[in-house]
């Protein structure tokens, strides 16, 4: 052949061994994470709301008039997931803070680039470690509640008027562990040592918040809830659950749509910092 | 020329380590971020002054907002989640970085290394936080003129000890938990928004927590809402000082001792 016609050939290797390629890095992370003691700690604490709220439950089926001062109905779960909101700020550090961090501190994620994976691949992969995480101490032990409460309570519970409750916590639980997931990866991405991940994904949520606060105090204004995530998935928790937080009263559209911006904006900086390359300076 | 059977005196050591240790905290971009962090009461300050009032009517008179920054924002968050990220790294990042043991083949005592760092430490929080503070206080106080300044001074004064002594206790813990544990991110984070709410109890369960004794010295105390409101208590400042200063003294030597005795075996 001659020498001019010797160009750039496209690649020819085999197609890849499985279309779900992102799978083993989630769960070779999740192997590595659910082998640690102290997380599983964490997670059996993370339990505790769940066990309350069905004690809840268990003591106005035997005892009516509790019902008065122990509520028992939709809001429960809202109030539940509001609980377990906190676990996932702390299972997220746990779990996630390093997720990126490390791979970058140890130029791992040249090696994972180099295999036949997509950036795409890579961080379905990462995300799919910390949403399954969250999921566990949301989705579960609510949507187990609601199991729990028709079964021990159908008078109460089993009514088509209440039908509303799965779905509900089925929406929150996703709010909750997308946002958490994507916030604490983005944040993961901008850091080489998981600790000041950790750290920083902390101070973001706990800074956004605390400045929420001091400005609500000053205007009483609803708008200030824009400024926290947390305050933003409050929000929801209360459009979805009929919740009553006096300091919470944002329209729950809002919210969406300023959680729905830091996904993006999160997913942009993943997008940003997931490279093949390394640039030395 | 210098005994080498003997190891370099500890003041001389820990002088030492502490330029090292100050050199790679302050000129580095975590404290950029810390920066960012002790920063925010300063940007409510500017909001507050510059940007809002024509719009809007503010429910709390700058000293009121200034109180209530002090205690729930600089004592209760900021300053706790600062010393938390340096402290624990004091350590850490030596064996992250997997040069502790260059730092421990020297012929300097253990504890003098501990002891610079420690200082390299306070010196890094300090001139961090109470700038911070300092400016908030004149950003808030004087956007209403100056009358009533030279009176609310010597509450500035208290504050920025108080805000010093919150960076001592708190750094001594995390200290202790960044020698003794692997991860000690997860439990100081516990310990901060988790133990520390025992102070919004009654009885004597806020004794068991660094905040009450703390949040007991500041004297303008902005009204609480909620569980504290009803439990809120406020210790004797002689106890709380006594109390504190021997924290930090119990926390220190543990640390130091920990330190001293741990073998360290980096990963490879």
């Amino acid at each position: 052949m001659p020498i001019y016609e010797q160009t750039y050939r496209r690649h020819e290797a085999r197609g890849p061994l499985r279309r779900v390629r992102f799978w083993p890095i989630t769960r070779e992370a999740l192997r590595l994470i659910l082998a640690r003691r102290w997380f599983l700690a964490l997670l059996a604490a993370a339990g505790l709301p769940f066990v309350v709220q069905v004690i809840r439950i268990y003591v106005v089926t035997r005892f009516p008039q509790a019902n008065q001062f122990l509520p028992v109905d939709g809001r429960l779960f809202g109030e539940l997931l509001a609980w377990q909101a906190l676990f996932t700020m702390f299972i997220t550090i746990f779990g996630g803070a390093g997720l990126v961090a490390n791979d970058l501190r140890t130029g791992a994620i040249l090696v994972y680039l180099s295999r036949p994976l997509t950036r795409r691949d890579y961080v379905i992969g990462k995300l799919g470690v910390l949403l399954a995480l969250n999921l566990a101490v949301t989705l579960l032990p609510g949507l187990m509640l609601y199991l729990v409460a028709l079964s021990l309570a159908p008078d109460l519970f089993w009514k088509w008027s209440l039908a509303w409750i799965a779905p509900a916590v089925v929406a929150q639980s996703l709010a909750i562990s997308i946002v958490m997931s994507l916030v604490a990866l983005a944040v993961s991405s901008l850091s080489r040592s998981a600790r000041v991940a950790g750290l920083g994904f902390f101070g973001l949520l706990i800074g956004l918040e605390v400045a929420r606060g001091i400005l609500y105090a000053l205007y009483r204004r609803p708008e200030t809830a824009l400024l926290s995530l947390q305050a933003d998935l409050r929000s929801l928790g209360v459009a979805l659950f009929g919740l009553t937080e006096r300091a919470v009263t944002l329209p729950w559209a809002y919210a969406a749509a300023m959680l729905v911006t830091v996904s993006i904006a999160c997913l942009l900086i993943l997008r940003s910092r997931v490279r093949a390359v390394e640039i030395v300076q | 020329m210098r005994d080498t059977s003997r190891p370099v005196p500890f003041g001389r050591a820990a002088r030492g380590v502490f330029d090292l240790a100050l050199e790679g905290m302050v000129w580095s971009r975590r404290s950029v971020l810390m920066a960012v962090l002790v920063g925010l009461p300063v940007v409510i300050a500017i909001i507050y002054r510059v940007f809002l009032p024509a719009q809007l009517k503010p429910r709390l008179t700058p000293f009121e907002l200034y109180g209530g920054l002090v205690v729930f924002v600089y004592l209760r968050n900021l300053l706790p989640l600062v010393a938390l990220f340096y402290a624990t790294a004091l350590v850490a990042d030596e064996v992250e970085g997997k040069t502790l043991t260059y730092l421990l083949t020297r012929p300097i005592r253990r504890e003098a290394i501990l002891a610079g760092k420690f200082a390299a430490y306070v010196a890094t929080t300090l001139s961090l936080a109470l700038p911070a503070v300092v400016l908030t206080f004149f950003i808030l106080l004087t956007s209403r003129g100056r009358a009533g300044l030279g009176g609310a001074v010597p509450d500035l004064l208290r504050d920025l000890g108080v805000l010093a002594l919150a960076l001592l206790v708190y750094g001594a813990l995390f200290t202790l938990l960044g020698v003794l544990l692997k991860r000690p991110v997860i439990p100081g984070l516990f310990f901060l928004f988790v133990w520390e709410l025992v102070a919004n109890l009654p009885g004597y369960l806020p004794r068991l927590t660094l905040t009450a004794y703390l949040r007991s010295l500041v004297r303008h105390r902005p009204a609480e809402e909620g569980i504290s409101e009803i439990f809120g208590q406020v210790l004797p400042s002689a106890l709380c000082l006594e109390v504190l200063a021997a924290a930090v003294v119990v926390f220190l030597a543990a640390a130091a001792w920990i330190f001293s005795t741990r073998e360290y075996v980096m990963e490879q």
